[in-house]
């Protein structure tokens, strides 16, 4: 028995193997495989409608058919294993209708735990999220911010060794996301994995130690963001706003950087922003504004964070 | 396993605080059968006619006079004569008079010289349950009146020949007739003696249907109770079991069900939540239909398969709804879509003998049909009826299931 344990526990909590979904002839992910490390806090990113909010779902068993490839929770079927996770939707997901004591009774009891258990693990998630509010209090009382937090609280009451969260910092100020990555951060310090999506690629990148990148409904990325620039050849932003810039020296510009593969990440009325791997490529465009004679109102050049990163995935 | 049990638990708690909690669904489930069937009640325990009529006696006698005077269950009202027709005609369309009678002129001549006499009866052929009503009652409270003249011709008829046959036994006990006279006379006095047996009612009657109810009267009353609750079973059952499940929808709970579990254990404890309130419901239409005299069989097995039944299937087609529709608006439209045909073709408004045969077909295959049919066994006879419905439960809960799961 203590042989079964201990095998099982060095299971990794989540293994995926060529996940693919589809609905109404439109793929909507393939061969997605991936896995997640005991204590290790995971971000997918992509576009919108890049699949990340489907994977999640199938990993958390909200979506149950049509969907190919395999999902092992601890190295045991996900249905089996649906009781070591705990998922945030992406959508308030409350009973407007009761407090938020009867919320977190019924959430414990379909979590299946007792009510006591669950008002004592709410209590504590409460003083870790700070929410200190009356539980006599109906949720449509709440703020937004704690409404979301409210939200994360009910999901997590049966101490989950897996937690997965659809964009949790939607509706968040900025103090309430530090209050939500500090707490994500003590829980992966106790041994929880983590796997999140976001939207605020800067942020998540100072917290997550692996950063997934779907594209098309595949997995285009798997690493920390260090490998993902190397990979992206893209270690440099080199941002110009020039006085004037004509239509026509624009056009030369992109022609310059199409031929020499340099991606234009943003543009702006007189502003343009380049995606770069090293120096001498710089070089080269400073050369090139010279010959057009292109004078400079404002000039950076600095490393790339993973909003602008993602802009060249 | 004790998981199972919390979880288990914990979906029936919510539904029973959201039901406490939401009032208006509180008020439907509870109000609503109490006042259709009451409603329901008085429509079949009618406490006695009260229909106005409008006469145009035109011929005012003490004769046509008597035709209109004790008319069961009606409240004459005589009109003057100037226009009498037309005003008639316009107290009904304003619906001061509920029904008009014209006695044409003659009424009484016709009856004494054994002619027919007719009587025209005005009505609003738009009221269909009315007219209904109106083409046997008029017919049925004139029957007195008609028997009244009948015995009065048949003893006028009976003495009058009586009288011709004492005339011809007097010529026999005092006349010596030829033979073939006597004979002829005989013959006469024969044809007479038919004449005096002669039942005229059989004339205007020839054949008389007497209906003859197979069960006790008050069994019509207490019958009523066998079409409403499984009505307002499927009426009200059907509304809340799928706006509880756009309910769980919108809020997300059935997400978090999913997160947690199979919906297994969801759905069968919302199934066991909606069987106890058509358990409610039942009891209380009931106690209702006992206050008003109603005695029935209570044998305890088959009323628990009965409320099982109609429990069981209205909460899983209610499901489907819920599961298909968007809102509530929808599920309610989707829910009034399905239960008004099904009563339409229950058996309550029309026979189900007398619809055409496709809907004859469909009404027999539609739960309802059946659910009266059980109704009827378990509570009037106290017997028990088919478990047939299981299989139809079976296969419903497999497509609320992969409903759920298709999300």
């Amino acid at each position: 028995m203590k042989f079964l344990k201990r095998w099982f526990g060095k299971r990794k909590p989540l293994t995926t193997a060529e996940v693919g979904f589809s609905y109404s002839n439109h793929e909507v992910l393939r061969d997605v495989s991936l896995s997640l490390r005991g204590g290790e806090m995971v971000a997918i990113i992509g576009k919108s409608g890049s699949g990340k909010s489907t994977f999640l779902k199938l990993v958390a068993g909200i979506i149950s058919t049509k969907y190919t490839g395999k999902i092992k929770i601890f190295g045991r079927s996900k249905l089996l294993g649906k009781s070591k996770m705990g998922f945030v939707p992406q959508e308030l997901s409350f009973i407007p209708d009761l407090s938020i004591k009867d919320n977190i009774k019924i959430s414990g009891l379909n979590s299946g735990i007792s009510e006591e258990v669950a008002m004592k693990r709410a209590v504590s998630l409460m003083k870790m999220l700070r929410l200190d509010e009356d539980i006599e209090k109906k949720p449509s009382e709440l703020s937004g911010g704690q409404k979301v937090r409210l939200n994360i609280i009910l999901s997590f009451l049966h101490d989950p060794k897996i937690l997965i969260l659809d964009e949790p910092f939607v509706g968040l100020d900025f103090l309430n996301r530090r209050l939500l990555w500090h707490f994500l951060e003590s829980m992966r310090k106790k041994g929880k994995s983590i796997i999140l999506t976001s939207h605020l690629l800067s942020e998540t990148q100072e917290h997550v130690s692996r950063l997934i990148i779907l594209k098309d409904g595949q997995v285009f990325f798997s690493g920390n963001l260090e490998r993902l620039k190397t990979k992206l050849k893209m270690n440099y932003i080199y941002e110009t706003r020039f006085t004037y810039l004509s239509r026509e020296n624009l056009t030369k510009i992109r022609k310059h950087c199409a031929y020499k593969d340099f991606k234009i990440l943003d543009s702006y009325e007189r502003y343009l922003m380049f995606g770069l791997n090293n120096l001498r490529e710089k070089n080269s465009l400073v050369k090139l504004f010279e010959r057009l004679k292109l004078k400079f109102q404002e000039v950076g050049f600095r490393e790339p964070n993973l909003d602008e990163v993602f802009l060249k995935a | 396993m004790r998981s199972v049990v919390r979880r288990f638990y914990g979906y029936l708690k919510k539904d029973s605080m959201l039901l406490y909690k939401r009032k208006k669904y509180l008020a439907v489930f509870i109000l609503l059968p109490l006042v259709i069937a009451a409603l329901f009640l008085f429509a079949l325990n009618p406490s006695g006619y009260n229909i106005s009529v409008g006469v145009c006696d035109f011929d005012n006698t003490e004769v046509s006079r008597g035709a209109f005077s004790d008319l069961n269950g009606f409240d004459p009202v005589p009109l003057a004569c100037e226009n009498c027709i037309k005003n008639l005609i316009n107290e009904i369309k304003a619906g001061r008079l509920d029904l008009g009678i014209e006695i044409e002129k003659g009424f009484a001549d016709n009856i004494e010289n054994l002619k027919q006499s007719k009587l025209n009866v005005y009505y609003d052929n738009t009221d269909i349950a009315f007219t209904n009503l109106i083409a046997w009652k008029v017919d049925q409270s004139l029957n007195p009146f008609k028997r009244q003249i009948l015995d009065s011709l048949n003893s006028e008829v009976g003495s009058g020949v009586s009288s011709a046959r004492g005339g011809i036994d007097l010529v026999f006990d005092f006349v010596d007739l030829p033979s073939e006279v006597g004979d002829r006379v005989s013959d006469v006095d024969s044809d007479l003696k038919k004449v005096e047996e002669l039942d005229t009612e059989f004339l205007v009657n020839p054949i008389w249907t007497d209906k003859r109810p197979i069960y006790e009267a008050g069994l019509k009353k207490d019958a009523g109770i066998v079409y409403i609750f499984p009505i307002l079973a499927i009426f009200i059952i059907l509304m809340l079991a799928s706006t509880s499940i756009i309910y769980d929808k919108n809020t997300n709970f059935l997400t978090r069900v999913k997160a947690s579990a199979s919906p297994v254990s969801y759905l069968l404890a919302k199934t066991l939540f909606f069987t106890l309130l058509v358990l409610i419901q039942f009891f209380v239409i009931l106690l209702l239909f006992m206050a008003f005299g109603g005695r029935y069989a209570m044998p305890v097995g088959s009323l628990i398969h009965l409320i099982l039944f109609v429990g069981i299937i209205n909460a899983l087609i209610g499901f489907v709804i819920g599961l298909i529709a968007n809102n509530e608006g929808i599920a309610v439209l989707f829910s009034l879509m399905i239960s008004f045909p099904l009563m339409m073709m229950s058996g309550i408004f029309f026979p189900t003998q007398a619809l055409p045969g496709i809907v004859r077909w469909v009404s027999g295959v539609l739960p309802l049909s059946y659910q009266i049919s059980a109704s009827k066994a378990v509570l009037l006879f106290g017997q028990g009826f088919s478990n047939a419905w299981i299989w139809f439960a079976v296969v419903l809960f497999g497509i609320v299931w992969w409903l759920v799961r298709r999300g």
